[in-house]
């Protein structure tokens, strides 16, 4: 029997997938104008049967919870990312000429010897921005781990949020669904982009920090507990604000950055803005590498 | 009007129509409810690139049908049936003609689906009533109807090329039904 007088159903029935989960393996060219109606009814059949306004006002309503909520949740995951760029690279930040400091250069090389050790060590971020008398605080933990590991937690509007990276993959998996993702290190802009400007801390830009610190002076300004208390000074301009002082703590022993204390000024929306970041090491433990992976 | 507010009007507009879209091509509801969310915010940080002399669905439907292309390189085929470009231009195509039946909203637009649904054949009307409204798989309507599974995906697609007919009797439904099926 010619193929041609056969009903489409039976031409081309088994190149459609909708009905069950079997793989399909090619589908014929003929059949695509055939599959696209199938599809088509086959879409308007599965929304007649779930679109009762109730259910469409949630969806509604969760689209534009998450739009609203979006600022917040790229200002977090950016303070994440560039938490791990800082740690990651901070010291050379601090000291990109090891001459500017006293025993830079040693010290240097024992943050590096310290870094390398395979344990995992926490660290916490506070981001308190005061405008117009309103306290907006963001916290969040930091664990970080040799071989480009790290973990990022904090609570926000929408629920506690993840991020991480096992060495080889960046994962983001925020308290709604919707962004969950994951992209290969190499490709960690991509995740980035995704989320917008995600260095872009809005009031505390970080990276851009770091990346101006060079430009002021640093000096040593005292010792307390094993440490040396390091001071930036001379203007640095941010974003939206204007740095004011800087000013972190540099282990003896580790050569490691202890903390950070930053204060920022400036005029945000016509009303004056004052933003302070805190950084600390809160401690060291062993968690392993199988806790940097993606938990999905 | 602050712009959340008319993009929120857009949203309510296609909200349904979008999903329908999706629906058509992605298996599991959870899935096409994340790339529904997706897809309306990626339209929103893309908003300044929509040429507003043209319509939003067909702009918005481009979005939803780059993201599902998307989903479906990196997730395979257990979220999202077989589509390439080319499957999803006939489909937008489709959902272009259904946009202008009578009515201010898609659910209004699906009355006619709705009337086209009860001059349905008995048992065609039978399994897409158990798949669609109840939830039931082709398996399961087999062992309820006492027929074959084959037999059960047969009425499925013979009832929706049927309501596909039935709706081109209301609509300026063009070609798409007998293209390539001389």
């Amino acid at each position: 029997m010619n193929d041609d007088a056969l009903e489409p159903e039976d031409r081309f029935g088994a190149a459609d997938d909708t009905l069950d989960d079997g793989p399909v393996a090619e589908v014929p060219p003929q059949a695509r104008p055939w599959l696209a109606q199938q599809r088509f009814v086959h879409g308007l059949l599965r929304a007649l049967h779930t679109a009762d306004a109730h259910a469409r006002q949630a969806r509604v309503q969760t689209v534009m919870n998450v739009l609203n909520a979006r600022p917040s949740m790229r200002h977090r995951f950016a303070v994440a990312a560039a938490v791990f760029i800082a740690a990651a690279c901070l010291l050379y930040a601090v000291w990109p000429d090891p001459s500017r400091l006293p025993r830079a250069e040693a010290m240097v090389a024992k943050a590096i010897a310290a870094f390398e050790q395979p344990i995992d060590r926490e660290f916490e971020l506070v981001v308190d921005v005061e405008r117009a008398g309103r306290l907006t605080s963001r916290r969040m933990q930091i664990t970080l781990r040799p071989g480009r590991r790290f973990l990022v937690s904090a609570d926000g509007p929408l629920g506690k949020f993840k991020a991480g990276c096992d060495g080889e993959t960046v994962w983001f998996q925020p308290a709604v669904g919707t962004f969950r993702m994951d992209v290969p290190l190499a490709e960690a802009r991509r995740l980035t982009e995704r989320l917008g400007d995600v260095l872009d801390l809005g009031y505390l830009d970080l990276e851009t920090l770091l990346g101006r610190l060079p430009q002021t002076e640093l000096r040593c300004i005292g010792r307390e507990a094993g440490g040396i208390r390091v001071e930036a000074t001379g203007a640095v301009q941010l974003r939206h604000l204007e740095l004011r002082s800087i000013q972190m703590v540099v282990d003896d022993d580790t050569g490691l950055l202890r903390s950070i204390d930053a204060t920022a000024v400036g005029e945000g929306r016509a009303r004056e803005v004052e933003a302070k970041l805190r950084y600390r090491h809160v401690g060291d433990r062993d968690l392993g590498e199988a806790a940097y992976q993606r938990p999905w | 009007m602050d712009p959340r507010d008319l993009f929120e009007i857009l949203v309510r507009e296609h909200a349904d129509m979008v999903r329908a879209f999706l629906l058509a091509s992605v298996r599991d509801p959870a899935s096409a409810d994340d790339l529904f969310q997706e897809t309306f915010l990626v339209a929103w940080r893309n908003l300044h690139r929509y040429d507003r002399k043209l319509p939003f669905g067909p702009w918005v439907r481009g979005i939803a049908g780059k993201l599902m292309l998307n989903w479906r390189r990196r997730l395979g085929r257990a979220k999202v049936t077989f589509c390439e470009e080319q499957d999803l231009q006939l489909l937008d195509r489709s959902f272009e003609q259904f946009h202008t039946l009578p009515g201010d909203t898609f659910d209004e637009k699906l009355d006619v689906l709705r009337t086209c649904l009860s001059d349905l054949s008995g048992a065609q009307r039978e399994a897409i009533k158990l798949h669609y409204e109840h939830g039931l798989h082709c398996k399961e309507i087999a062992m309820r109807l006492g027929i074959g599974f084959e037999a059960v995906k047969k009425h499925l697609q013979r009832g929706r090329a049927a309501l596909f007919r039935c709706m081109q009797g209301s609509l300026p439904f063009e070609s798409m039904a007998t293209e390539g099926q001389s």
